[in-house]
């Protein structure tokens, strides 16, 4: 029973709905039971009128019931998956690559000129999503560019602003490992700068460079659904001014959360669940990926608390075994 | 002179972003982003143009055209109000809970509730707080908001509760792990060893190690509770400074409703470091 | 006397320059170190010795002052290949061997760095040569080659320091305060192992301590320091008998005895830097009291001295 408490539940269950969440990624148009232009013909199965908008659970065909129009609720969801995760994971990408690589190397400096911590506080006060809002409004509704050629351009500038904030965490962490001795050693004994970002501070920060990288993917989804809320769309808005309705081209998922917003107020409120209720497994699923890997690195360097703190670690420390010890 | 530098580099970013609507345009002909500086100068000439002349400009609101300086008391007295009920209440109830009562057994419910929260991004927390209000009035028929400028009180205090979700979720998870790591250092144990009370350890010993991340962190709690709050006055209504923002894509609102946010969140910052000094010099050295 | 292996010229090391907080490190300290002999440093907590060490070694870059190594500047380099020489020739071990390892490596990879730098091994089987080699020499074997520093005592992780330092076969090694770490028992061993070596592979050493007692029985000469100023540079038999300075007496009589007797009687002399009334224009500087017996002291002083002298 010990044992099997002290089982790193969040890991593997992260582990496994990521699985899931990629398997879907890949195979979602092909699992799909309709395309997402298939639209639902009002129709009588068995005396009963069946038509959109179809609410959840009522037909086999249609799983999670359809929109106003009888779009497929679930088959929309298959192909927009692909481009959150895809979306999310590139930008994640670029700036954890860049972020890191420029972090480890600004952390070897002695001293941080005062401008850069300047920019750096400067550009913290003013959220994200307010530049990207900026920089996507004027050509997002109902825009003539390809929507390939809007979700690079996001992808490229959501990049580029959440940069700054890596590098100044990268930075602090790497250059409290370049004060330890170990590295006087190795400049002693000639190491260049490089030597020592890669063989002496980078494997230092590798865990905590992974966990930051799951939890960042998450950041460029809470993103996109801010920006889905101000009815922008990456891959683009489609306007329709008589019914006042906004669509998502690219079936993104946190675009199909915004789309779907006014619902909110009404009977067909699900047409909104349906996706957020998505969004919300694949935000937690990385959450406990990445808490799970927390918990699997740190539990082994963890002090305990002399007073009762609200929160004990469940997880006991494990021991590398080196040798097997024999039993006589 | 780091002050000076950052205020500067804030200045320049404002005009930046305000000036981007007019920068980046779609160039029919080749179906592309294409991007036209010449908008740039365009309209910081303008703005500076009726800064001068001690008008603040126009802006505009549906098919109407109003003054700014109409209306910008207005909003930013609203958009002032909700921030600070907002950030004032996250500091406490982080405080509260992270620190000095963390001991009740209640409060270990509340801490794994809002571990699980602090899991989920902001925004769908928010829809999630909106659905539950609607339920809320369709089972019981409590109004707890209110999607009309004119409806008063209902209209402020929701758009406060949301603001300070994220960021309480944020200073708590920060003030826990920091709880939980300061309770491991050795001068707790000698302070237990005296036999002092938790109460006192959690307030001579505890908080004064946490107090310099608090205040480090209180610019990204404030940053937070300002991107909630635009994203909350946009879905909500509300009259605040958002309104020159998200309305238009002039330069002229756009620029002076990043300004205001900017020293609504000085002001802020400002009255939260006040309150957290008066707070050690009050409870901590008797 | 043989021939200077490393002569130190004025050397300066201030922090915080141009700010109300400014420290002089090191102020204006001159010595020579001879080719196969230990001097030895010592002063108390913050007197500059570690700072000089590191200077040295250029951890740090000095605010002025010049330190010649063979005749040659060490600090004046610029050239990379240049700066790769003199790290080969002149090595460092440091105080704490728990921070001085990289917890992340295994000892082969700690001890091999600099046969990787330096490129001093032909392929993989000749490094693990050298390092089984290096091993041995320090008095460790061969299976302790794939572990990783944690699972060490401290007298083997200093060690391993040395081995590290050895494996670039330096010609001069700075040792930082390398048994204060250490246990009692265990300071002895590490000491006669780098007198060992010093015999084996003619190594010249700067033993930076402040525990005289120990410095005695490794070095040749022995510098004391006080407030980042060299007060006082005699041979140590010297140094022990005839010490001039009195904040060097004031060292003397602060070394413990392991006779209950005399140390009943032990008087403590404490050291004022007031009492030397030094006036406004009065050069102080190191004047030779005798042959290899320098005194930081005044002109004034100097006679004083003089009289007082044993010979």
């Amino acid at each position: 029973m010990n044992k099997f408490l002290s089982i790193n539940f969040t890991l593997y269950t992260g582990i496994a709905l990521t699985a899931i969440l990629i398997f879907l990624a890949v195979f979602g148009p092909f699992i799909a039971p309709h395309t997402i232009t298939d639209t639902l013909r009002t129709s009588y199965v068995d005396g009963k009128i069946i038509g959109p908008p179809l609410e959840p659970f009522m037909s086999m065909d249609y799983p999670l019931g359809t929109d106003r129009w009888g779009y497929d609720l679930f088959s929309m969801i298959l192909y927009g998956i692909r481009y959150t995760l895809v979306i999310s994971i590139t930008i994640t990408v670029i700036k954890m690559a860049a972020g890191s690589f420029l972090g480890l190397y600004i952390g070897t400096w002695r001293k941080v000129p005062q401008w850069i911590q300047a920019f750096e506080n400067a550009w913290s006060y003013i959220p994200l999503f307010l530049i990207l809002f900026f920089f996507l409004a004027p050509i997002s509704v109902n825009s003539e560019v390809n929507s390939f050629v809007l979700i690079f351009y996001f992808i490229i500038i959501a990049s580029i602003i959440s940069i700054p904030s890596i590098i100044s965490s990268v930075r602090k962490k790497s250059n409290e490992i370049f004060k330890s001795t170990f590295i006087e050693a190795a400049q002693t004994l000639g190491a260049s700068r490089h030597r020592i970002v890669w063989r002496h501070v980078f494997p230092q920060l590798k865990e905590s460079l992974l966990i930051m990288f799951i939890l960042e993917i998450v950041q460029v989804i809470a993103l996109m659904g801010q920006l889905a809320l101000m009815k922008i769309f990456i891959g683009g808005t489609i306007f329709r001014p008589d019914n006042n309705i906004y669509l998502s081209i690219t079936k993104e998922i946190a675009g199909l959360v915004g789309s779907a917003r006014e619902n909110i107020y009404s009977h067909t409120a699900y047409i909104l669940y349906v996706p957020l209720v998505l969004l919300l497994i694949i935000t937690i699923s990385f959450s406990l990926l990445a808490n799970g890997l927390k918990n699997h690195f740190q539990s082994t360097y963890q002090r305990t608390p002399w007073i009762k703190t609200s929160f004990e670690p469940k997880l006991k420390p494990k021991r590398k075994v080196y040798a097997k010890l024999k039993n006589k | 002179m780091k002050i000076l530098q950052q205020v500067l580099f804030i200045f320049l970013l404002i005009i930046f972003l305000a000036a981007i609507p007019s920068i980046i345009e779609i160039d029919p002909a080749e179906k592309n982003i294409s991007w036209n500086w010449s908008g740039l100068g365009k309209g910081i000439g303008d703005f500076m143009n009726e800064i001068l002349n001690g008008s603040l400009g126009t802006y505009q609101i549906g098919n109407q055209i109003r003054y700014i300086s109409d209306d910008i008391f207005g909003y930013f007295l609203t958009s002032f109000s909700i921030l600070l009920a907002g950030v004032l209440s996250v500091i406490v109830i982080g405080l509260m809970l992270g620190i000095f009562l963390s001991q009740l057994r209640i409060t270990r419910f509340i801490h794994m509730l809002l571990n699980v929260l602090s899991a989920i991004p902001d925004f769908i927390l928010i829809i999630f707080s909106l659905v539950l209000a609607i339920k809320i009035y369709e089972v019981t028929g409590v109004r707890i908001i209110a999607f009309s400028p004119e409806s008063g009180v209902l209209n402020i205090w929701f758009p406060m509760v949301l603001t300070a979700i994220a960021p309480t979720l944020y200073l708590f998870k920060l003030i826990a792990v920091q709880y939980y790591q300061t309770s491991a250092e050795d001068y707790i144990r000698t302070a237990v060893s005296k036999g002092m009370g938790t109460n006192y350890i959690n307030f001579q010993h505890v908080y004064k190690n946490i107090e310099p991340f608090i205040i480090a962190e209180l610019t990204k709690v404030v940053s937070l509770a300002i991107g909630n709050l635009f994203i909350i006055e946009y879905l909500l209504n509300v009259p605040g400074i958002t309104k020159f923002i998200f309305q238009s894509n002039q330069f002229q609102p756009v620029a002076i409703g990043l300004f205001s946010m900017l020293l609504i969140s000085f002001i802020i910052y400002m009255s939260i470091r006040f309150v957290l000094y008066i707070f050690k010099r009050g409870f901590i050295y008797e | 006397m043989a021939e200077k292996l490393l002569e130190i010229k004025h050397l300066k090391q201030y922090f915080n320059i141009g700010r109300p907080n400014q420290v002089k490190a090191v102020d204006d300290v001159t010595f020579d170190i001879y080719k196969g002999e230990t001097l030895g440093l010592v002063g108390e907590s913050g007197c500059g010795k570690s700072t000089t060490g590191r200077t040295i070694i250029r951890l740090y870059d000095a605010t002025g002052g010049q330190v010649l190594f063979n005749g040659e500047d060490v600090h004046g380099k610029k050239s990379k290949s240049e700066l790769k020489k003199f790290n080969r020739k002149m090595q460092m071990i440091f105080q704490d061997p728990y921070a001085s390892l990289n917890p992340r490596m295994t000892v082969a990879d700690i001890i091999a760095e600099g046969i990787d730098i330096h490129g001093l091994a032909k392929g993989k089987k000749n490094r693990m040569e050298r390092v089984y080699q290096l091993l041995e020499t320090v008095g460790l074997n061969k299976e302790h080659a794939n572990r990783y520093p944690h699972e060490f005592s401290g007298g083997q992780r200093q060690r391993i320091g040395i081995a590290r330092a050895l494996a670039v076969e330096p010609e001069f090694i700075i040792a930082d305060e390398p048994i204060s770490a250490l246990d009692v028992s265990i300071q002895a061993q590490v000491v006669n192992l780098m007198k060992k070596l010093q015999r084996e592979k003619g190594l010249t050493y700067l033993f930076i301590a402040h525990d005289l007692s120990m410095v005695k029985y490794i070095s040749d000469r022995i510098g004391v320091m006080y407030f980042g100023k060299m007060v006082e540079l005699a041979p140590a038999d010297e140094l022990y008998k005839n010490a001039m300075h009195p904040y060097t007496k004031s060292l003397l009589s602060a070394i413990p005895l392991p006779d209950p007797e005399s140390e009943r009687t032990r008087r403590r002399i404490l050291y004022d830097p007031a009492a030397h009334h030094y006036e406004e224009n009065e050069k102080v500087e190191m004047r030779e009291l005798a042959p290899g017996h320098l005194v930081f002291c005044s002109e004034k002083e100097f006679e004083q001295y003089k009289t007082q002298y044993k010979k």
